[in-house]
């Protein structure tokens, strides 16, 4: 490419400069045609020969052919002339599916300047710093991208080829952008910027507003301030004389912005009352919105048709003891039982003679996944969380799905596919993973479907896309081809330690010293557990074992706030050292001896 | 195992407790329809006196009629309540049940503008409980970390129903404020920085402050209304560039409904200094403290709260159970209620919310309160206070049928509520709750 790009510089002057010579039109013409695509790296050309083309606008095509040149679609149909410049990519009996979308994700962000726990929590002498997120409606995403972010690429082999993204705590947090997942080229990952601003319910403690209630009189406050600023600024414009000169502040332009109709606010409403509260504001200060989260959406279904407005709807189902009127069944379901944990699967690729074992163990293992599954469906509760988007369908309510900030990006197909088992056509469900959001976002011009001249973001699969064991075997973003390796790949590290037990923790904060309990359940790297403190007991949401070093990751949910701990460390014997990342709270110190559990003693 | 065994012996001893008290016939509906009608009862009317071997009929979810020759109507369903007690639903003037998060805005001593309406929690748990304890209606409050709290909301414990649907309408708009300790207390929990006032003499700062900026706001808005109306006159500026009213401030505007008396002051406190001090300041400044909460020595200022209809909302007992309680007498309750004040008797606690009539019968016990005054601090004067003594608080015709039923008097050490309905629907039913021998059996089987 770098050739190209040099080729095309040094003939450039020589084309103006001699452009007297008969022979150097053959030269222009060749400086024209070749480096254009090189220029900005568009991938290749390439002409996908597939069994069937899920275009989601114009039906499936059987037996066709999608090309792709320029990062665009250039054609898509069933007799479609392979160009002699095309890498051919025969898949007769492989999908090819529009790129998904992933309509609200925190994906590619720099890690906002989050006040240390000290700074958060104000000291005798310098009082709390609030979090920059709480009034910020005027930032940027585009401008705080990080495209070393590792999670870019589980979410491109994911088959999430586009998301959008945005801080996911906050107030007025800021503006987001929808970016590709390609997650090299900066100059291009930006599909749309601004996209919305968005509005959330996250208070900060120690700080105004931290409660719920501060949140709302906040929320209120800012539109008001908002208001009088622009009435301020207005008369300013218009005559100056005599009139005190406002104060500029670009907060509040941008929540104008939205009050003026030039933009549109995604509220974070997940629960019954965080949605009710949200169509309320909106509809008080009347400005256009569209509903994010929203797992609790088939408890308001009436109220979500009648606001006639789409929703951004998370598969990230809440657990059914946190979902709003819980306790009405408390009368009748008492004492209840905890539902299991919905243990997620390790990504398989198929199949290759020296894995056969591997794949065999896999297998069994699915069947186990799978008998969990189904036992799983039967619990009412969770059926009725998974049934959500069913619900909305059947409402009329239109919704893009999203990830909802789960953790594994893997999850989200698969949490999908909760959905359609509960009922959700599939074509509904690959339109609210495709063409919805690209509507909703105003860029159905450019992506939601294969059609000619959109962006060619593509997924070809061995299967139908909503099958269990389907797998993505490329993922084009932007014209650009990742192929995904079928073989399984080893763990990075193998354990060497076994940290099954009960530990005793001590993790040395600025408070003092807090004590805790790590139950962990080590199977090959994986850690799986619970942690207990006065804080209260979480679930390990991701651990493993790598070498002697171990990684955990626990989200603890506090008075309607969840904060996430990470656990870095190393193990030698009965005992652990490590640190401790708080998140916003900063980090501290920790050590943990072993007081129970098989290996007592080191295996070294 | 080992843990369940134990867990059975202990229900199972509490089944044998049970047995040994005195026995406890269930009460039983039968029939259906929208009516209700419930015939065998001692009826505590509050405002009508006790009507024994009676009946109250109930339509529409009102009393419909009350007394000892209601004729019993076909079609309804029938409650027999077995000579039992039927009372008006108690009223809890001062609880923090059913807030969505944090009780407490505590990131600054004037945080009047939030308002507890706008995070009312329908389902949670202590509303079932404390229907158990015949409870209907409560006032529930921002908590007292700060000067100024917010707003309040009154409502009905229809556990089950959609939270829009528990407002009480036309209930008085309270605004918290806490005196004392609390407010004081220079780290709070939740907000953990040293911030002024830490004494008393700082509250009173702070209390004057607030008013004296929602004064100053309101001057403003005046003088932008007359301005626009033309009763002043603009300056030549404005005439050129137009008027822009000023800025609407949800802080100053709460603060501003109270000085115009749109709102009225419920406030935390336990001396009789810091009592005395805020209505010294409201009658220089112009607002009405609506009522003292605690107010455990509220006895020594009798006069002072009667002169100014100030309303005492206390615990019934909790004496010195802090330094700030540490004057408080049995005899508050009677000596208040002697001179002329409104006092009710509020739980402040989703646990000992269950048991608001042992409350009121300890008034009676320790404080020498007549029976019928007793009674009235958990049903008819909080309905006052609220301003929904129109719709609640006593068994009278045309008022909403809430009402609870107990085995034997409510100030029986022995008594249990047995139901307790909330505009005609039953909303606690002991023979329908989970018993413990059902809790025993559940237990075993999922051994």
């Amino acid at each position: 490419m770098r050739c190209s790009v040099g080729s095309i510089s040094n003939l450039r002057p020589e084309v103006t400069g001699h452009s007297n010579v008969g022979g150097s039109l053959w030269l222009l013409w060749l400086a024209l045609m070749i480096p254009v695509s090189a220029l900005a790296d568009f991938g290749g050309v390439y002409a996908i020969k597939a069994g069937h083309i899920v275009t989601v606008t114009g039906g499936v095509i059987e037996n066709g052919t999608v090309l792709i040149r320029d990062g665009l679609i250039e054609a898509v149909g069933p007799d479609i002339a392979v160009p002699p410049d095309a890498e051919v990519i025969v898949e007769d009996t492989m999908y090819v599916y529009p790129g998904l979308i992933d309509a609200h994700t925190s994906l590619a962000l720099e890690k906002a300047e989050q006040p240390s726990s000290q700074q958060a929590r104000g000291t005798q002498q310098r009082p709390a710093q609030p979090s920059p997120t709480l009034m910020s409606p005027e930032m940027l995403a585009a401008d705080k991208l990080n495209l070393k972010d590792s999670q870019i690429k589980k979410f491109r082999e994911a088959g999430i080829t586009t998301v959008l993204t945005v801080p996911d705590n906050g107030v007025f947090i800021g503006q987001s952008a929808l970016i590709s997942t390609d997650g090299e080229d900066a100059s291009r990952v930006v599909v749309k910027s601004p996209v919305a601003m968005h509005l959330g319910y996250s208070g900060q403690r120690g700080v105004y507003p931290s409660s719920p209630m501060g949140v709302i009189a906040f929320q209120c406050q800012a539109f008001y301030d908002a208001k009088h600023h622009r009435a301020l600024w207005d008369r300013y414009n218009r005559y100056q004389r005599g009139i005190p000169r406002p104060a500029p502040n670009k907060s509040l332009d941008a929540i104008a912005s939205v009050l003026e109709g030039r933009m549109r606010m995604v509220i974070s409403a997940n629960t019954e009352y965080e949605m009710k509260r949200a169509v309320k504001l909106a509809g008080e200060f009347g400005f256009d919105y569209v509903l994010s989260g929203c797992v609790e959406g088939w408890r308001v279904v009436d109220l979500l048709r009648q606001q006639g407005k789409p929703v951004l709807l998370s598969v990230n189902y809440p657990k059914p003891e946190n979902v709003t009127g819980y306790s009405f069944k408390l009368k009748v379901d008492w004492p209840k039982e905890k539902p299991k944990k919905d243990k997620a699967k390790p990504e398989k690729k198929t199949g290759n003679e020296a894995e056969e074992k591997e794949d065999a163990a896999a297998e069994k293992k699915e069947k186990e996944d799978k008998a969990k599954e189904s036992k799983k469906e039967k619990d009412p509760e969770i059926a009725e969380l998974h049934a959500n988007a069913r619900v909305l369908y059947e409402a009329g309510v239109k919704f893009a799905f999203t990830s909802g900030g789960m953790n594994k990006p893997a999850d989200y197909l698969k949490n999908v596919g909760l959905a359609i088992e509960q009922g959700l056509p599939e074509e509904e469900a690959l339109r609210a993973l495709t063409i919805y959001p690209a509507e909703i976002f105003g860029v159905e011009e450019q992506l939601g479907s294969i059609e000619a001249g959109k962006i060619a973001n593509l997924i070809v699969a061995n299967d139908s896309l909503f099958k269990e064991k389907t797998k993505i075997k490329y993922v084009f973003v932007d014209g650009k081809k990742t192929e995904l390796e079928i073989k399984e790949k080893k763990p990075a590290g193998e354990a060497k330690v076994d940290v099954s037990g009960t530990w005793d923790l001590k993790i040395e904060s600025e408070m003092g010293e807090l004590p805790a309990t790590l139950t962990l359940k080590q199977s090959e790297s994986e850690v799986t557990g619970q942690f207990k403190s006065e804080m209260g007991s979480a679930e390990i949401t991701e651990g493993s074992v790598s070498g002697n070093s171990i990684s955990l990751t626990i989200t603890l949910s506090m008075g309607g706030q969840s904060f996430v701990l990470t656990m870095q460390g190393t193990v030698e014997g009965d005992s652990m050292e490590g640190s401790i990342d708080f998140g916003e709270m900063g980090s501290a110190d920790w050590t943990a001896t072993k007081s129970s559990g098989p290996g007592m003693m080191s295996r070294d | 195992m080992k843990n369940r065994r134990l867990q059975v012996l202990i229900l199972t001893g509490a089944v044998l407790c049970f047995f040994l008290g005195p026995a406890l016939a269930q009460l039983k509906v039968e029939g259906g329809g929208e009516n209700l009608f419930i015939r065998n009862a001692t009826i505590l009317t509050i405002s009508n006196g006790t009507i024994e071997d009676g009946s109250v009929l109930v339509q529409g979810g009102k009393i419909k009629a009350v007394g000892k020759d209601v004729p019993e109507p076909p079609g309804c369903r029938v409650v027999d309540a077995q000579g039992g007690f039927v009372m008006p639903g108690i009223i809890d003037s001062h609880s923090h049940m059913g807030i969505h998060g944090n009780v407490n805005e505590s990131t600054g001593q004037v945080m009047p503008q939030v308002n507890i309406q706008e995070v009312i929690r329908h389902d949670d748990i202590y509303f079932q409980r404390a229907l158990a304890g015949g409870v209907t209606a409560i006032n529930t409050l921002h908590g007292s970390a700060n000067v100024f709290g917010g707003r309040n909301a009154v409502i009905k414990l229809k556990f089950g129903k959609p939270a829009e649907e528990l407002f009480i309408p036309g209930a008085k708009e309270l605004i918290k404020m806490a005196l004392g300790e609390n407010p004081k207390r220079s780290r709070m929990a939740g907000m953990g920085q040293a911030q002024f006032p830490s004494t008393r003499m700082g509250i009173e700062y702070t209390i004057r402050d607030a008013f004296t900026q929602a004064k100053e706001y309101m001057r403003a808005w005046d003088e932008y209304e007359k301005k626009r109306k033309g009763q002043i006159k603009k300056t030549q500026w404005e005439k050129k560039s137009g008027l822009v009213p000023p800025k609407r401030d949800l802080r100053l505007e709460t603060l501003a409904g109270i000085l115009k008396g749109e709102l009225e002051i419920i406030c935390h406190a336990y001396r009789a200094d810091e009592m005395l001090m805020i209505m010294n300041v409201g009658d220089e400044m112009g607002f009405k403290v609506g009522s003292f909460e605690h107010c455990l020595e509220g006895y020594r200022i009798a006069d002072e709260m009667a002169a100014r209809g100030v309303v005492a909302s206390i615990f019934a007992d909790s004496w010195a159970y802090k330094m700030e309680a540490f004057e408080a007498i049995p005899y508050n309750a009677a000596i208040m209620i002697e001179r002329g004040i409104i006092v009710t008797c509020n739980s402040d606690s989703p646990e000992r919310v269950r048991r608001l009539y042992q409350d009121a019968a300890k008034l009676m016990k320790y404080g020498d309160v007549p029976e019928l005054e007793a009674l009235k601090t958990i049903t008819l004067n909080p309905a006052i206070w609220l301003g929904i003594d129109d719709k609640v608080g006593t068994i009278e015709v045309g008022k909403d049928a809430d009402l609870a039923i107990f085995n034997y008097h409510p100030f029986c050490v022995y008594t249990r509520c047995q139901m307790t309905i909330i505009e005609g629907d039953i909303y606690f039913d002991l023979a329908e709750a989970d018993t413990v021998e059902k809790l025993v059996a559940k237990a075993e089987k999922s051994d």
